[in-house]
């Protein structure tokens, strides 16, 4: 559980204080009385003033004001920030205060002379509480937000507490001999230690933990041993005989009432010891070699508490003292932020979302980091790239998460607290605020559309990963569509899936269910919702496109009657008679026929009215036998119908009516309707809080087995949020998803009205327009002198050619410094004497 | 610290054509006095010309280091007021790339000199 993971020499002798700020190790020493800052958690310093006393011990950070003890006057000081002024100082509880620490709202103070530990009233002397130290010389004090942990120079361990009381829960030995000052950086321990003036950085994240069991005498087959484990300590299980071949040891985990068992893979003899390391102090695993090991064996370890395999390869026979390690997935997650390359470690809270749809995922952030007195005001700006990295390892996190950029920065603050929060998309939101300009492609197999868009379309995006599919489209039109919604419906088309990888590359691939190889259930769920309902379900679809004008010719022959029906409506009318041309009007527009039209048009009736009258004066009748030609255009429209006979039984009509002018040809209209039929059946949501990490893969499928909620699906995973914090982090619960189908909520009711106000508003555009651009760029490029210096240094007794003074040898010349000139060099250190520019 | 109009022009030519020798590669100091400006040609009293010590320095992405060096016996007597880099290694000949001076500062010939310039590109 402690594992030492870096050191560096503290700046002088007897390093007694720590605390962190945030960005910055502070530390005091006891003999030099400094208070050192220190650039980061580094052995490099920034800075460093004098200790209000003697002998600086304890430090803290309270956010905004450094808090220090003095071992020989028996006061704790104030600080103005992080320098000398003091704003306060009140007395210590007893004679001999040496660690502090602050927990957001109360000072802890340790004393060793009274070996007790006293919890402050704020920042004052008035004490609300005090309890006895584990050991007799409590020295160093860190607080994690939730435990305090404490050092004892005279037991050389570090102590665990549970809270604020004397209950410990854990204990681990110190890094060396006399630890000191305690520091807690929000995922590390920082521990100085006066012995080997060192100051160590050390992981006590759930990673894996180690403890021995020695048999002190031998084991028989299948003999059992018991062993208690305190804490995080290494403990010891004493066997009462020999192993032998196949043996079995079962310790019993007793802080947890836990059981695991461990296989010995050779006899051991008396006084051997095995090692293994435990996952988690909360986990029961199982080792079941059956034979001896022997080298580059592999045993396999069930980790049965979230049913995971793990595989543990022995690289040689095991020794006395020999340990398994176990693989990198077994470790606590840990995250890398880089913004504009450069890494902050000191976020409160980080929110990754990825959102899958059927066709396409994207992801969003949010980061909310602490920023006491400006910290960050100025270290971000809108369009920053951001790269977040996680992944549960021992080292430095290498899979990136989302690479995206800064959409939206925010400062709160209120009395001394101020923190940014920055939020924003991954680079898919390059496609989200791109619009396509009128275009239109005609018999064009999907990937070339999809590398056009992006390439005429997007920056910053490429496109090495857009496979060819085998739909071509005969026609599609897009008019100011979001370059993410065209794609979107092209990887619909073509059943394709697409989404912007962490190297901002656009993989366009061919959809199918490709499983994770994952189950989800009450072994590694921690919280459920499931839902069914029949909103957003659809088994009647109606879809309208566009409607074309087809020229078509009727004979109408004369009965003596004026009217004739025609079988369609009529546009652009023209009619015949023996090769003479009929004058036409529209049917009721006057109340009197006005000379010289020969008929009516009543369109909606599909009727041609012939005119006559005495007070017209003639006919335009067609008389019995004779024939009048009728050409006119008829109206076609593009509709498709489909509908789910059994689910409209099953669950009633639910209908679903397209109209979209820009859908111009049969064969979209029936893709469109033959999509959305696919929604015939009630929507499923599920929802999951998981526990664990795993590495989800936009597309992929995950089987869920719950029997209480009657499900045993595989399902496609929709959203998985990621929501980073301390306490989630160290509890291996940072993981939501969403599975199954979309259940329809407002924001999608309103994406749907505002992509059809969308269309409506360019139906006018017309695609094959020609539009005049002028397009101006402007770049800079500038040479600066970014920096000079000019620097000297003196000849001293070198021998220089030609020199008046230096460029005469032997005796008695001298040099310019006065002593004997020598062959060789003997010329001084350069010193600046100029310097100026900028960098 | 000027950057020249005559060195932004050497720099602009040399985007568009394969103009040999149209690099820095000389150092001068001189003794004259007068705030550096952009529209320097020359030193304003040249005394010494050096070849660049060694190569130009690029490890840095963007940033290209310069250093020159005098001996003592050069040095000797000189009130160092200035200094430029320079195409040509010819004592007064070529336009001034970079130019910069400051307030003099005398050698009396116990001292030798080196100057080192930073360019950078933004």
């Amino acid at each position: 559980m402690a594992t030492i993971i870096g050191s560096f020499a503290s700046p002088s002798t007897i390093p007694i204080g720590l605390t962190w700020t945030g960005s910055e190790l502070i530390s005091s020493d006891m003999i030099i009385t400094s208070i050192y800052i220190h650039s980061g958690l580094s052995s490099t310093l920034t800075g460093s003033f004098a200790s209000p006393s003697t002998n600086p011990t304890g430090l803290a950070w309270t956010g905004s004001e450094l808090i220090s003890s003095d071992y020989s006057k028996d006061h704790i000081y104030i600080h103005s920030g992080l320098s000398s002024t003091l704003t306060g100082s009140f007395a210590s509880p007893s004679t001999n205060p040496i660690g502090l620490t602050w927990t957001g709202s109360e000072l802890i103070s340790a004393d060793n002379g009274t070996n007790h530990i006293y919890i402050h009233s704020g920042l004052s002397s008035t004490l609300t509480g005090s309890f006895a130290s584990p050991s007799t010389n409590p020295t160093g004090l860190t607080w994690t937000g939730s435990e305090l942990i404490s050092a004892d120079y005279d037991t050389d361990h570090i102590y665990i507490h549970s809270g604020l009381s004397s209950t410990l829960t854990g204990s681990f030995a110190s890094p060396s001999t006399n630890p000191a000052g305690l520091a807690w950086t929000g995922s590390e321990l920082i521990s100085a230690d006066y012995d080997t003036d060192h100051i160590y950085i050390i992981d006590i994240s759930e990673g894996p933990t180690t403890f021995t069991i020695t048999p002190s005498d031998s084991l028989t087959l299948n003999e059992t041993v018991t062993a208690s484990l305190t804490g995080v300590t290494v403990f010891t299980a004493t066997p009462s005989d020999s192993l032998n071949l196949g043996e079995t040891v079962t310790p019993i985990h007793t802080q947890i009432k836990e059981t695991f068992t461990i296989s010995i893979t050779d006899s051991l003899t008396l006084g051997e010891d095995i090692t293994v390391s435990l996952v988690s102090e909360s986990t029961t695993f199982t080792t079941n070699p059956i034979d001896s090991l022997t080298l580059n064996e592999t045993v396999t370890v069930i980790y049965t508490q979230i049913k995971e395999t793990f595989t543990v390869s022995i690289t040689d026979s095991l020794n006395l003292h020999e340990g398994i390690s176990y693989p990198e997935t077994a470790y606590n997650i840990k995250t890398k932020i880089e913004i504009e390359g450069t890494e902050y470690s000191d976020y409160k809270n980080l929110q990754v979302k990825k959102a899958m749809s059927n066709y396409n995922s994207s992801s969003s952030f949010s980061l909310r980091l602490d920023s006491p007195f400006g910290r960050h005001k100025s270290d971000f700006t809108v369009g920053n790239e951001i790269v977040i990295y996680a992944q549960n390892t021992k080292n430095t996190p290498t899979t990136k998460l989302l690479t995206g950029i800064i959409e939206k920065i925010k400062f709160n603050g209120s009395g001394t607290y101020q923190e940014v929060i920055l939020s924003g998309r991954d680079y898919s939101a390059r496609l989200q605020d791109a619009s396509i300009e009128p275009s239109v492609f005609t018999d064009s197999e999907v990937s070339t559309i999809v590398t056009n868009l992006i390439q005429n379309f997007v920056s910053e995006v490429t496109f090495s990963n857009v496979n060819v599919t085998s739909t071509t489209l005969e026609r599609i039109a897009f008019r100011h569509t979001s370059v993410f919604d065209a794609i979107s419906e092209l990887a619909e088309l073509s059943s394709s899936f697409w989404y912007v990888d962490t190297d901002k590359d656009l993989h366009f691939e061919q959809k199918d269910s490709v499983s994770s190889g994952f189950t989800l259930d009450n072994t590694n769920i921690l919280s459920t919702n499931y839902e069914q309902t029949r909103e957003g379900m659809v088994n009647d679809v109606w879809v309208y496109g566009d409607k074309y004008l087809s020229g078509y010719e009727e004979v109408l022959t004369g009965d003596g009657g004026s009217v004739f029906t025609l079988l369609n409506r009529p546009h652009n009318t023209s009619l015949n008679y023996l090769g003479s041309p009929y004058k036409g009007g529209i049917w009721q527009l006057t109340s009197t026929p006005i000379s010289g039209i020969e008929y009516y048009v009543n369109y909606f009736d599909r009727e041609l009215i012939f005119i006559s009258g005495t007070d017209l004066g003639y006919s335009s009748i067609i008389t019995s036998g004779g024939s009048v030609v009728a050409n006119y255009d008829r109206e076609i429209p593009i509709v498709r119908h489909e509908r789910d006979k059994t689910s409209i039984a099953n669950y009633g009509k639910r209908t679903k009516v397209i109209q979209d002018d820009a859908i111009k040809d049969p064969t979209t209209a029936t893709n469109i309707a033959a999509k959305e039929i696919l929604k015939s059946d009630p929507m499923k949501g599920l929802e999951v809080d998981f526990r664990g990490w795993k590495d989800l893969v936009p597309g992929q499928t995950i089987r869920v087995t719950l029997d209480n909620f009657n499900i045993d699906n595989i399902v496609g995973i929709l959203n998985v949020d990621y929501n980073f914090t301390a306490e989630r982090i160290r509890s291996n619960k940072v993981i939501k998803i969403r599975l199954d189908t979309k259940i329809l909520d407002i924001t999608d009711q309103i994406k749907e009205l505002s992509n059809k106000v969308k269309k409506l508003e360019s139906r006018s555009i017309v695609e094959q327009q020609t539009i005049t651009r002028y397009e101006e760029y402007d770049s800079d490029f500038s040479v600066v002198g970014s920096y000079w210096k000019t620097q000297k240094r003196t000849i001293g007794s070198s021998f220089m050619l030609g020199h008046l003074v230096n460029g005469i040898l032997g005796s008695p010349a001298v040099s310019v410094v006065g002593s004997q000139l020598a062959l060789g060099d003997s010329r001084g250190v350069f010193s600046i004497m100029t310097s100026g520019g900028e960098t | 610290m000027p950057f020249t109009t005559i060195g932004k022009q050497f720099v602009t030519w040399r985007l568009g054509s394969s103009l040999s020798n149209m690099y820095i590669s000389n150092m001068a100091i001189g003794e004259g006095s007068g705030t550096a400006v952009s529209g320097n040609t020359t030193l304003i009293s040249e005394t010494v010309r050096n070849q660049i010590t060694g190569s130009p320095n690029f490890t840095s992405g963007l940033i290209a280091i310069f250093q020159g060096d005098f001996n003592s016996v050069q040095m000797s007597g000189t009130s160092f007021s200035e200094f430029g880099l320079f195409q040509s290694g010819v004592l007064g000949v070529g336009s001034v790339w970079q130019r910069e001076a400051f307030g003099s500062v005398v050698f009396d010939g116990t001292n030798e000199l080196q100057i080192i310039s930073t360019l950078q590109v933004k």
